[in-house]
């Protein structure tokens, strides 16, 4: 006689519960083989749910905790059952009819089957499996063999599996007790628990082709979906592990957690990490549930783990899987053609112009002039300033540093053996590098390869990349060669992962360059993001990310600019000093310095000095832009044009923004890189219009290219005339006594005496062998008030200079410094020859100083002791230097492992289009 | 043409006009500032002022009076023609330390002062020294007062006349050698002459001829620059008309400037009515940039200007102008210029003339030593810069206070005892004072310079 069958119904308590459970109640009635009891676990209040149960006749009604899982609730409702079949249901599960009697009869037959399970299906797409058999990978991996498919019958002959959905399984009577779920899953591969239980106490699962069972999907939000999922699988490691790999297992835990976190990074998922390290710790402290499942297990077990491992799937097998899972849809028609489109050769004819203008500094071991600097000498130094810590500048400064230093590290990191010739390279390649990035960005606004050209020439020959160039600002001119990448990778952030992570380390590495395009980038941020809310409403988090990186970065110098009350004073240019410019007018028009076509001509031998007309060049372009919004591109358009407004109205403030203190005085922000974001706005309209025109478009292009170069040949022509503050300079702005000795030893100071124009000392302290660009901290020079530090470094200077027979060398020794540069600026007046005399004259007279000598950076003296060392960080500064080092490194580890393309995110971005705009595809099909 | 284009076409246009009108409006509206700290305001860079402890005063006096080739058996040879009387004092009314050591080397030697501080407290130390002479080498009167030395010194007035005699004399006070430099300034600009780089000893003095030095220029100006010490540099200058002798002057160094006031200048009714180019002022830019200077003279009496002009500079070119037509008054001399410069102005009364430096702006206690004058007076003057000034003369030995109220471009004219030391006071905006006598045959000035015992504060740019 068959055994009676006991039905387990697990229900939620709410309002909704109550048309649910009828539907489940009203499927169990239905069934061809009648139950024995009817057990109703309520999770929750059960009050609204009691009059639904009475009509069932449910002979239990159990009130579980609103937090108990399925599995808690079927454990709860079998110590109230009496012995018989146990059929497991849920209120989202709507059996068939004739389930149960095939379930049953399943179990009739074939007396080591402990389990019967039903084919799950979706409640509203029949056809389609919602699971239908679990197995799992050799580490454990839970791998569902039908989930999703068709049902064309293909599983039917698949009968003997590991595990099953737990939702519809019947349990048989005699292990009912035994193979109770196990609640510490939390409600995810339970079935696959039981199926592996049951397999090593020398039982299986059957699967029941003819039952099935309609299954809404879960109420789950992702984040605890993935959670669970990665509880149940933790736990299931734990519990199946032998007892002296359990310990290993355990202590693995964390370490494992990191490498989840590295492969879901890389495998574009980034929502999978929260709910990995959730799990983690979830798993680790429930020690208490890990012994409880694995004396569960090891009651029931009477056979190897070789019995389950001839059910798990294998590596060949997972392949094959993974590969008739792959969707051969076809790639996008949208083309690159770098190289027979012409971008290549423009690359490459940037290449020749760039040396062409800049053929002297392959012959300079490094570059001065303008705000340049040298660069440290040795790599790990230049990390070194890039972290929070020990400042290279000021007696005893300790704080973040300029995210411009990271910048400046990886640039030196190139040349290795002697980074301050990375300068030079940069100088070399800034224009073929500007030109590829452009091209690239150019994908995203035009299919046609000539308008790509166009828009690559035109960013190649900028005004402000080449009035960078020619004076000297590094900053502006790695901020123009990352701009379009920016572009490139910003306006697509929305589509991948890769593109959100590679977007948020461009715009850091943009705004570490040059912070004064904060306020357009993150007006350009904001647009893009109310875009996603309102639009498209998805993918919100990719644009969200792109600022997480710069928020991290920049993080530490804000609080400590708010925190002085210097708030402006985070727009300054990491690497400031004066510079000639010209009007107001003219830097909104684009021309920094008009100046430099009267110094041309007075070159050329001819007598105009009338410049007003220098920004008038860029009137094609600008006019030429303005027609972009009358093509179909009319928004894209307009959003260049407002681009192109915001970088110019930044630009003529930047000339007013006078913020970093060099030699003296308050210099301006450099409105160079405000004008490439203008000039950015202007070309892709231009690439805009010029893609929509019908005629005439080789000749407006032209003309555009044509009146931009003419701009550029005082800038470009600038090296070679020597109107240029570009000089070739060595690896130190100190004397070669001092870099040689301060290579040898640790942290050398040289206090830097500089008598300035107005009658004031400039006085700062230098540790190593130079001041360095990516020593240079902007803290520092946009400090409006003096702080301790400072006054101690001014007392020494003004003893110093003031020529009195004070003693200064105890001072000079206890500050740790061991070399004193009296320097001299260019044409110097009387009063400062006067200050210089007189230092000179009282220092050679100073007992404990050593006279060095003259050198073209000064005249230096040395102490004669051994100073005392410098004084290091203290126990709270290592701490933060530590936490701010390691959470800036994270930020940027995750974005780089986002940006790094996979296999998928290659096949993924090959089936789309690179140009942005949903008008593109039919249209660029339509004009080929 | 369809709706779609004419929506384009107006969103194009609108876009283009907000274009250029944000352009036209931030050029009409000019740059905004902005500071570290605040939109639309300017911060200085951070100063820190640094005053250094008081230390030794040490002021070189001049003297020997010399002339050139007295000796038949050696034309180039010096000869001492006289000394000054010194007026030295302390502002406790005590002596500083004086040393008669500091050497010309063959022809005499002049005195050093020294005062130490007072622990922390600064003694103002001043000495002044005057001569007159009436005999056949020179005539006329010659004052000066003993100064701290410099490491760049410029002399303005020079002349390369026949009949002049310029001798530059630089003097190292300072107890280590000083290397000195010397570089001329004329119509070809700046030259180094041949041995115009020499070492002087500790306490030693070096006397240089112009002519020797500067050729054929008319009115060269020197540059003196002196390394490991700071050298006092004075221009002796004689002149002789023929076999008449025609003054003898002490010329102070000065140093570059843009605004140069010379607080009185006397034309005295002799001189008025010579008609000859009694006034002169000499100019040089020192900067590499051109510049003009304005000159105006102006009556103490009662400010008016009586004559005023623009002179041309080239730059490291020296450039002349004299005032023919000056009326019998006392006046000051005001130049300003937006580049820098150097400048002197000569003044001939009777037989003897004095050359005029521009003094340094002095404010608050400053101390001086007026020597012998004339009839037992001395004349203060004082100009004040821009801003009203009252400034007070009380003699340091006891008697009564002058005083002279300044308006802001005035200049006035105290008459004191000489032989004295006076403290002056000066209240309200900063002025420019000198002390000298100007009458005819007796003509001579200083300027009163801020007191050296008080360290000057070095402002730092950290």
């Amino acid at each position: 006689m068959p055994a009676p069958v006991h039905a387990v119904l697990v229900a939620r308590s709410s309002a909704a519960a109550a048309a649910r459970l009828e539907r489940a109640l009203e499927a169990i009635r239905a069934q061809s083989q009648p139950i024995a009891s009817l057990a109703i676990v309520v999770r929750g209040d059960p009050a609204p749910l009691r009059a639904a149960a009475d009509a069932a006749k449910a002979s239990h009604v159990i009130a579980a905790p609103e937090r108990a899982s399925f599995a808690g609730a079927i454990e709860l409702a079998l110590t109230h059952l009496p012995e018989g079949h146990v059929w497991l249901l849920d209120d989202d599960a709507v059996p068939e009819p004739g389930t149960l009697a095939k379930l049953a009869s399943a179990l009739e037959r074939q007396p080591s089957v402990a389990i019967a399970a039903p084919k799950v299906v979706r409640a509203g797409d029949r056809r389609r499996i919602a699971s239908f058999g679990v197995t799992m990978t050799t580490t454990g991996r839970t791998v569902e063999l039908a989930q999703g498919e068709y049902d064309q019958g293909q599983h039917d002959r698949d009968d003997d599996v590991l595990g099953a959905d737990v939702r519809g399984s019947l349990v048989r009577a005699d292990v009912a007790a035994a193979l109770v779920p196990d609640r510490a899953m939390l409600g995810a591969d339970e079935g696959l628990d039981m199926g592996v239980r049951a397999r090593l106490g020398g039982r299986r699962v059957s699967l029941v082709p003819d039952a099935r069972i309609a299954v809404w999907p879960p109420r789950q939000t992702p984040l605890r979906r993935e959670y669970t999922r990665r509880v149940a699988q933790l736990h299931r490691r734990l519990v199946y592990a032998s007892p002296l790999t359990l310990p290993l297992k355990w202590i693995a835990l964390l370490p494992l957690a990191v490498w989840a976190t590295v492969l879901a990074l890389v495998g574009k998922r980034p929502g999978r990490v929260a709910p990995e390290w959730m799990a983690t710790f979830t798993v680790l402290v429930r020690l208490a549930a890990i012994a409880r499942s694995r004396r569960r297990l090891k009651s029931f077990r009477t056979g190897s783990w070789s019995q389950v491992d001839a059910l798990r799937m294998g590596a060949a097998q997972l392949r094959e899987r993974q590969q008739a899972s792959v969707d051969p849809r076809g790639e996008s028609t949208d083309k690159l053609e770098f190289f027979s489109g012409g971008g290549a050769w423009a690359v490459l004819g940037g290449l020749a112009i760039s040396v062409a203008a800049f053929v002297a500094l392959l012959t300079w071991p490094a570059m001065g002039g303008g705000a340049l600097l040298p660069l440290r000498q040795s790599v790990g130094d230049l990390w070194r300033d890039a972290l929070w810590g020990m400042r290279p500048e000021g007696l005893s400064e300790v704080g973040p540093a300029d995210p411009f230093s990271v910048v400046i590290a990886l640039l030196g990191s190139i040349w290795p053996g002697g980074p301050s010739y990375a300068l030079v390279l940069l100088w070399l390649f800034a224009t073929p590098l500007s030109i590829l990035g452009a091209w690239f960005a150019a994908t995203r606004f035009t299919a046609r390869p000539a308008a790509r050209t166009v828009f690559a020439v035109l960013w190649g020959i900028a005004p402000p990349l080449w009035e960078a160039l020619a004076q000297g600002r590094s900053a502006a001119v790695i901020a123009h060669v990352l701009l379009p990448w920016l572009l490139f990778a910003g306006i697509a952030a929305h589509r991948s992962w890769t593109s959100a992570g590679a977007a948020s380390i461009l715009l850091a590495g943009v705004l570490a360059c040059s912070p004064s395009l904060a306020p357009v980038l993150g007006l350009a941020w904001l647009v893009g993001l109310i875009v996603a809310i309102c639009v498209r409403r998805r993918r919100i988090a990719h644009i969200v990310w792109v600022i997480v990186p710069t928020i991290a970065m920049f993080a530490p110098l804000v609080s400590r600019q708010m925190s002085r009350g210097t708030v402006w004073a985070l727009f300054a240019d990491p690497d400031s000093a004066a510079f000639a410019h010209g009007s107001a007018a003219a830097v909104a028009g684009g021309s920094i310095n008009p100046g430099a076509w009267s110094v041309l001509f007075a070159d050329l031998g001819l007598e105009w000095s009338a410049v007003w007309w220098a920004p008038i060049l860029l009137a094609p372009a600008a006019l030429l832009a303005l027609s972009a919004p009358a093509t179909r591109k009319t928004w894209l358009g307009v959003g260049a044009l407002v681009l192109a407004a915001a970088g110019s109205i930044t630009a003529v403030v930047d000339l007013g923004a006078r913020l970093s203190v060099s030699d003296g005085v308050r210099v301006a922000v450099w409105p160079g890189t405000a004008l490439s974001v203008a000039w950015l706005g202007i070309i892709v309209a231009c690439a805009i219009a010029v893609d929509g025109v019908r005629r005439g478009r080789p000749l407006l292009a032209a003309v555009v290219i044509a009146c931009t170069v003419f701009a550029v040949v005082p800038h470009a022509t600038s090296l070679h005339r020597g109107d240029t503050p570009l000089y070739a300079g060595s690896d130190s702005t100190l004397p070669a006594y001092v870099s040689a000795q301060a290579r040898a030893a640790d942290d050398m100071g040289t206090l830097i005496l500089t008598p300035l124009a107005d009658g004031t000392v400039a006085a700062k302290v230098v540790w190593g062998t130079s001041e360095t660009l990516g020593g240079a901290s902007t803290l520092e020079r946009t400090n409006v008030e003096v702080s301790d530090d400072d006054v101690a470094v001014a007392e020494l200077a003004g003893a110093i200079m003031s020529g009195s027979s004070s003693t200064v060398i105890d001072q000079v020794r206890e500050a740790g410094l061991t070399f004193v540069l009296l320097r001299e600026q260019d044409a110097p007046g009387t009063d400062q020859r006067v200050m210089a005399l007189t230092a000179q004259a009282s220092m050679d007279q100073r007992a404990g100083f050593i006279r060095v000598g003259e050198t073209a950076h000064g005249v230096l003296w040395s102490v004669e002791e051994t100073p005392v060392p410098r004084s290091g960080m203290d126990a709270g500064e290592t701490t933060v230097a530590w936490i701010t080092s390691l959470v800036q490194g994270l930020a940027l580890l995750v974005a780089l492992l986002l940006a790094i393309p996979t296999r998928r995110t290659r096949e993924e971005s090959r089936q789309k289009s690179r140009l942005i705009g949903p008008w593109n595809a039919p249209r660029e099909e339509r004009t080929r | 043409m369809n709706t779609r284009t004419i929506v384009r076409i107006a969103v194009g246009s609108i876009a283009g006009l907000a274009l250029a009108g944000s352009a036209v409006f931030v050029g009409a509206n000019g740059v905004p500032t902005l500071s570290p700290t605040s939109w639309g305001s300017a911060d200085d860079a951070p100063h820190v002022s640094v005053t250094p402890p008081p230390s030794e005063t040490v002021l070189a006096c001049d003297g020997p009076l010399v002339a050139l080739g007295l000796d038949p058996t050696n034309a180039a040879g010096l000869t001492s023609i006289g000394n000054l009387d010194l007026t030295v004092g302390t502002d406790d009314g005590s002596e500083p330390e004086r040393a008669n050591d500091f050497d010309l080397e063959g022809v005499g030697s002049a005195e050093i002062l020294t005062q130490r501080p007072d622990g922390d407290v600064p003694r103002s130390v001043a000495g002044a020294g005057s001569a007159m002479l009436d005999d056949l080498s020179a005539v006329g009167y010659a004052i000066s007062s003993c100064r701290p030395g410099s490491p760049e010194a410029w002399i303005a007035g020079t002349s390369g006349q026949t009949g002049v005699s310029d001798i530059l004399i630089i003097g190292n006070a300072a107890d280590v050698p000083a290397t000195v430099s010397l570089e001329v300034y004329g119509t070809d600009g700046r030259s180094t002459p041949a041995g115009g780089e020499f070492a002087i000893p500790p306490h030693g003095q070096r006397a240089v001829p112009v002519a020797g030095i500067a050729g054929g220029e008319q009115n060269p100006v020197v540059r003196v620059t002196s390394r490991n010490a700071p050298v006092r540099v004075t221009l002796q200058s004689i002149t002789t008309s023929g076999l008449s002798q025609q003054g003898i002057d002490l010329e102070e160094a000065t140093l570059p400037m843009t605004e140069a006031v010379i607080p009185r200048v006397r034309v005295t009714r002799s001189t008025a009515s010579g008609g000859s180019a009694a006034t002169m002022v000499q100019l040089l830019g020192t900067s590499a940039k051109a510049g003009t200077a304005d000159v105006q003279v102006i009556d103490e009496a009662d400010g008016s200007v009586v004559a005023e002009t623009s002179i041309e500079m080239t730059p490291e070119v020296p450039v002349a102008a004299a005032f023919d037509t000056l009326p019998e008054g006392s006046f000051a001399v005001r130049i300003t210029s937006e580049v820098p410069f150097v400048s002197a102005v000569r003044q001939s009364a009777g037989r003897d003339y004095a050359w005029y430096t521009p003094g340094e702006p002095l404010t608050g206690e400053s101390m001086i030593a007026v020597p012998a004058g004339n009839d037992g007076k001395i004349a203060l003057s004082f100009a004040a810069l821009s801003e009203d000034a009252v400034v007070t003369a009380t003699p340091i030995g006891g008697g009564d206070a002058a005083s002279l109220d300044l308006g802001a471009g005035r200049s006035g004219t105290m008459v004191v005892d000489d032989q004295a030391l006076y403290r002056i006071e000066i209240d309200g905006g900063a002025v420019v004072g000198a002390a000298g006598t100007s009458d005819d045959g007796r003509i001579g000035s200083f300027s009163i310079a801020p007191d050296p015992a008080v360290p000057e504060p070095v402002v730092v740019t950290p």
